[in-house]
């Protein structure tokens, strides 16, 4: 057997990265606070966490534009559920109200009428952290929160999709040079599969985006630009079936497909990219990327593999296919 | 009693099944949609490779 050793990388990857990816469990943090909108005066609140461990002796404060003050009681209902009762002090400054819960921080997490002029400071004691153990855990963003974990699956899509078409180009340009019907053969079997993958980061896509920002498609830059390179590379399909010649279609499928390419390059690196436009993805369009949300690196330690595993299976795929379309073309001779 | 007085909360339009399927347990189902679509995504593909050899077998000299 030769050169084994890239399938089996690629499977002991794809199945440490999934997983890891699925396994790992979300940081505690504060989700949910019932009612989120009071006036000065008494109020009890029910306050939701995630993964947390809530105890008796947690350390409650909400602070309001600099100013503090500490509930009159906190009940502990369980793990993951208090009850607050507070006296709200009128004169809170500003319209967002944070909570803090032990170590746990919920920015904004009540809204009122600002525009007074303060209260008197309270002290509601030491920050006990909700969760004593710190074991490895991935970054728990609110309106993500478990769908975070998508980032090892709908990304890779795009990742080994990226590979292919890149392999594919390198055998078109290959192919002019050479007129060898060998590269051609691998041109169009990368971009075979890479189409594949190309459907599901689509597909995979409008899932999370339902989840996330609550429609399976927007008019996002990124959104678009995959569309359209979908469409250019389905295009170069329908370009290949048109002429029957081999030569010929050899010929004119590598010339379209390096323009293909740079129309990929463009739409889905370039364009995206240009701080004028604005996009839901992270990364893009003057969006913070993923790497200034976990400075620790957590989701790299899972994605990096992830990547290398997809592209792998990818250019496995791919191979099976190539393989195959040249024993086809044998048993036509 | 005023009949016509309606809680805001009951005026909120019911989260269809979807979407109450995709944001249940911290959005995890989301994630469950997502790796099942590309299990099957690659299911279609080994469904597709099985055709093909399927069509070189038959054209094969006997």
């Amino acid at each position: 057997m030769r050169h084994w050793w890239w399938k089996i990388a690629a499977i002991a990857l794809l199945f440490t990265a999934s997983v890891a990816g699925l396994y790992i469990p979300l940081s505690p943090a504060l989700v949910h606070v019932s009612p989120d909108r009071f006036g000065a005066g008494l109020v009890k609140v029910q306050v939701t966490g995630y993964n947390t461990r809530f105890h008796s002796d947690v350390a409650v404060r909400l602070e309001n534009g600099g100013d503090t003050f500490c509930p009159a009681q906190v009940e502990v209902l369980d793990a993951t559920h208090l009850e607050l009762t507070l006296v709200v002090p009128a004169g809170l400054r500003e319209a967002m109200t944070d909570l803090v819960v032990g170590d746990l921080r919920y920015p904004g997490a009540f809204y009122t009428k600002g525009g007074g002029e303060g209260f008197p400071a309270m002290d509601c004691g030491d920050a006990i952290p909700v969760e004593e153990e710190q074991h490895f855990t991935f970054p728990n963003r609110s309106i993500l929160y478990e769908s975070i974990r998508n980032l090892h699956f709908h990304v890779p899509m795009w990742f080994t999709m990226v590979a292919l078409m890149s392999l594919s180009v390198w055998h078109s340009i290959k192919g002019l040079g050479s007129n060898s019907l060998e590269h051609d053969r691998a041109a169009v079997g990368a971009v075979d599969v890479g189409l594949w993958f190309c459907a599901l980061g689509l597909l995979t896509g409008a899932l999370w985006a339902r989840a996330t920002w609550g429609t399976f498609w927007t008019n996002d830059v990124k959104l678009n630009g995959a569309a359209v390179t979908a469409l250019i590379y389905l295009a170069y399909l329908v370009l290949r079936a048109s002429v029957t010649d081999p030569a010929k279609r050899a010929r004119l499928s590598a010339i379209y497909n390096i323009f293909a390419f740079a129309l990929l390059v463009l739409f889905l690196f370039v364009v995206p990219r240009i701080n004028a436009v604005d996009s839901l993805h992270p990364g893009n369009g003057g969006n913070s990327g993923f790497s200034d949300l976990d400075l620790d690196n957590r989701l790299r330690i899972v994605f990096y593999p992830a990547v290398a595993g997809w592209v792998l299976l990818g250019l496995w795929m791919a191979d099976l296919r190539i393989r195959m379309a040249r024993l086809s073309e044998q048993l036509d001779r | 009693m005023d009949l016509l007085h309606i809680h805001p909360i009951l005026l909120q339009a019911a989260p269809s099944w979807l979407e109450q399927s995709l944001h249940g347990n911290g959005k995890i189902n989301v994630v469950v949609a997502v790796v099942g679509l590309i299990v099957l995504g690659l299911g279609l593909w080994m469904w597709r490779m099985d055709l093909r050899l399927k069509r070189m077998e038959e054209r094969q000299p006997k």
